[in-house]
């Protein structure tokens, strides 16, 4: 358990009221600003004369790492501090692995669609983490690491604590037991980051198996054999389950495309908040025809937000509009905005005159029946 | 339905149901038209081939989904009649227990619910009751002598689930007749908010918080098959092949909200609720 201020000064001679309070031996002018010290891991626990020893044990067992990190290249795996990740985040992904055997008449195959298997998610690019092998020639291992996949042994393995998949249930209840020890209780027999070995090619019951692992808590899985679309939807969730949830998860502010869209495609404007971005482009990508969806630099805000906080303008959604090539080929200068911004149309119809503004749905929802309104009038 | 036991620590065994829209639209996964095939386009011969299906994986319940949005005035009451006549024969064939899915178009979703709710003959579980409509379909199913089942909706913030729960009970609902729905993404979505709002739901229930002491019910299916990733083939070819990935995108969505908690899931494809029952709940004793 973290130790917060309010628990440390309790222990204090202030916080007990006694004689002694707010003595300044420490150097701080009230025992409270050294207790706020102490549950930052600053200041040295010597320079108080009164700390009962009590005290002192749990800040020694508070400095204790819960799980260590380890380096794989540029892979890092391990280092949580946290049960849940709403608590403060998860820190380091769950690392996707492939095994590969030399021996083995596929290596060449797989070692090919490991080397191809690259895609794109909200402006990044993922991979396969790793390649575990044992007996991989150096040349492939360069091929891999060429294309930042991290490749490695048993030596390695050697860091980490192996949980044997038994059922689903009882794994994952095993893995919450060590990941429970090692953050809560700071046992160091748990300290060690943890990997889980999949086998065999029925990739749908993997499906379930793994996205659990991911979740729950396995740092690392070694998977004997490698698929695509198994690859794709486990990166997919880790990338939801590992964003700091503090930060609100923002999508690149440009002019995103649907449905190949030609000139006569429908166009859509709203903030770079993902789930906002996420709701639209869900609707605009289930739609028949093609359609633009322009996003503004709005640090993430939802709509409402960023037209309260200034972050969404006439000025800022006129810059993204002008500076976009494939919009100026569009035939029907329209640019259908949130309903919820429709305070802001006049001021926007300003900023870009050869445009009609329209004010859309207040919910992403209605889009495809307001679409449908629009193309039959 | 099966009895949970929501203060375990483990892993829970989810409770599965089998869902199929009554409206096939251009949106629907060419993939579950590959499955389903030619029965989609009567509705009563879907219903028997879903339970077929339902039956023969070990599905728990039913689900029938009206997702037609709310139509043009016009045509209102041939759409209420039509779901009027389709639910009476459903009600003949359902040998299993049974949900309804509404539109969840809080106006509309009263009016569906208003003309079927006489000839709803047995307990059954309604979905979804939001903060705009509880008090009306709330009151109407009350009036019946069934005790049925209310799945209510909230958007993914616990102080309004508890709110609603709280509202509910106040309307003479049973805290045992409430299940909770917290209003899911599917992976790739903003999954992660409704992946918190579960455990924190979850965590707040252990510490003895009777207002969230309910199971938690999640529309993996649906939400999945939202998403184009499971309808589009418009995809290189490192995003894999798309019946494996709309089936993982299912999956995936469904297993990760039952490592956070979820008790109930609803599935879309039969190969999903199969997989998940095989890894969570048809474990041999140990």
């Amino acid at each position: 358990m973290s130790l917060g201020a309010m628990d440390i000064f309790k222990f204090l001679p202030a916080g007990k009221r006694e004689a002694n309070a707010n003595c300044k031996k420490c150097g701080c002018a009230t025992c409270m600003m050294f207790a706020i010290k102490l549950s930052k891991g600053q200041g040295d626990t010597q320079k108080c004369p009164f700390i009962p020893d009590e005290l002192r044990e749990k800040l020694e067992h508070n400095k204790k790492v819960q799980q260590k990190t380890l380096l794989l290249g540029d892979l890092k795996i391990g280092g949580e501090t946290v049960l849940y990740r709403h608590e403060k985040t998860f820190i380091n992904p769950c690392a996707l692995v492939v095994e590969l055997d030399y021996n083995n008449s596929d290596y060449a195959d797989k070692l090919k669609r490991i080397l191809d298997f690259e895609f794109e998610c909200i402006g990044n690019k993922y991979r396969v983490d790793a390649v575990y092998s044992n007996n991989i020639p150096d040349s492939d291992a360069k091929l891999l690491k060429g294309k930042g996949i991290e490749v490695f042994d048993d030596n390695f393995l050697k860091n980490m604590k192996q949980v044997e998949y038994s059922d689903l249930p009882s794994t994952v209840n095993e893995l919450v037991k060590i990941r429970t020890s090692a953050i809560v209780e700071r046992d160091e027999k748990y300290s060690d980051p943890v990997f889980v070995r999949l086998f065999g090619d029925d990739f749908v019951s993997l499906s379930a198996v793994a996205s659990a692992l991911v979740c729950k808590y396995s740092n690392m899985i070694i998977f004997e054999q490698f698929n695509e679309a198994l690859f794709v939807s486990l990166i997919t969730l880790r990338l939801n389950i590992f964003t700091d949830p503090q930060k609100p998860l923002q999508v690149e502010s440009k002019v995103y495309e649907f449905n190949n869209p030609d000139e006569n495609a429908f166009i859509f404007l709203t903030t770079n908040f993902a789930l906002s971005y996420f709701a639209v482009a869900n609707e605009l990508s289930s739609l028949k025809c093609g359609s633009y969806l322009v996003i503004t630099p709005s640090e993430g805000m939802s709509v409402l937000t960023a037209w309260s906080a200034q972050k969404i303008t006439a000025e800022i959604a006129a810059k993204v509009v002008n500076s976009s090539e494939v919009l100026q080929k569009v035939k029907v200068k329209r640019i259908i905005i949130p309903g919820l911004l429709s305070d802001l149309q006049e001021e926007l119809q300003l900023a870009l005159p050869e445009w009609e503004i329209m004010v859309g749905t207040t919910e992403a929802y209605k889009i495809p029946d307001f679409v449908k309104k629009l193309q039959s009038a | 339905m099966k009895s949970f036991n929501l203060h375990s620590d483990t892993l829970l065994k989810p409770v599965l149901g089998l869902e199929f829209p009554l409206e096939i639209g251009d949106n629907y996964s060419p993939v579950l038209k590959k499955y389903w095939g030619n029965v989609l386009d009567e509705p009563c011969e879907f219903f028997s081939c879903v339970q077929k299906n339902a039956l023969e994986i070990g599905a728990d319940f039913i689900s029938v989904y009206f997702n037609l949005q709310e139509p043009d005035f016009a045509f209102k009451n041939t759409v209420l009649h039509k779901y009027k006549s389709i639910f009476a024969n459903i009600l003949k064939l359902c040998k299993m227990p049974l949900m309804i899915k509404l539109s969840s178009h809080v106006a509309w979703d009263c009016e569906i619910f208003d003309s079927i709710a006489d000839d709803i003959d047995r307990d059954i579980i309604i979905s979804p009751i939001q903060s705009a409509n509880y008090e009306k379909i709330l009151k109407r199913a009350l009036k019946s002598k069934f005790n049925h089942k209310f799945v209510l909706r909230t958007p993914i913030d616990i102080n309004l689930t508890k709110e609603l729960n709280i509202l509910s009970i106040d309307e003479g609902v049973n805290p045992q007749q409430i299940f909770i729905d917290p209003d899911m993404g599917c992976i790739g979505y903003g999954i992660d908010y409704g992946y918190s709002i579960i455990e924190r739901i979850c965590l707040a229930r252990r510490s003895g918080d009777k207002m969230l002491d309910m199971p938690i019910i999640v529309y993996a299916g649906e939400e999945a098959y939202k998403a184009k990733e499971t309808k589009s083939t418009d995809f290189a070819p490192s995003w894999g092949d798309l019946e494996q990935r709309a089936k993982m995108w299912e999956i995936s969505t469904a297993s990760s909200l039952v490592a956070a908690g979820a008790n109930i899931v609803v599935c879309w494809h039969p190969d999903a609720l199969k997989a998940l029952r095989k890894q969570f709940c048809e474990v041999l004793c140990h």
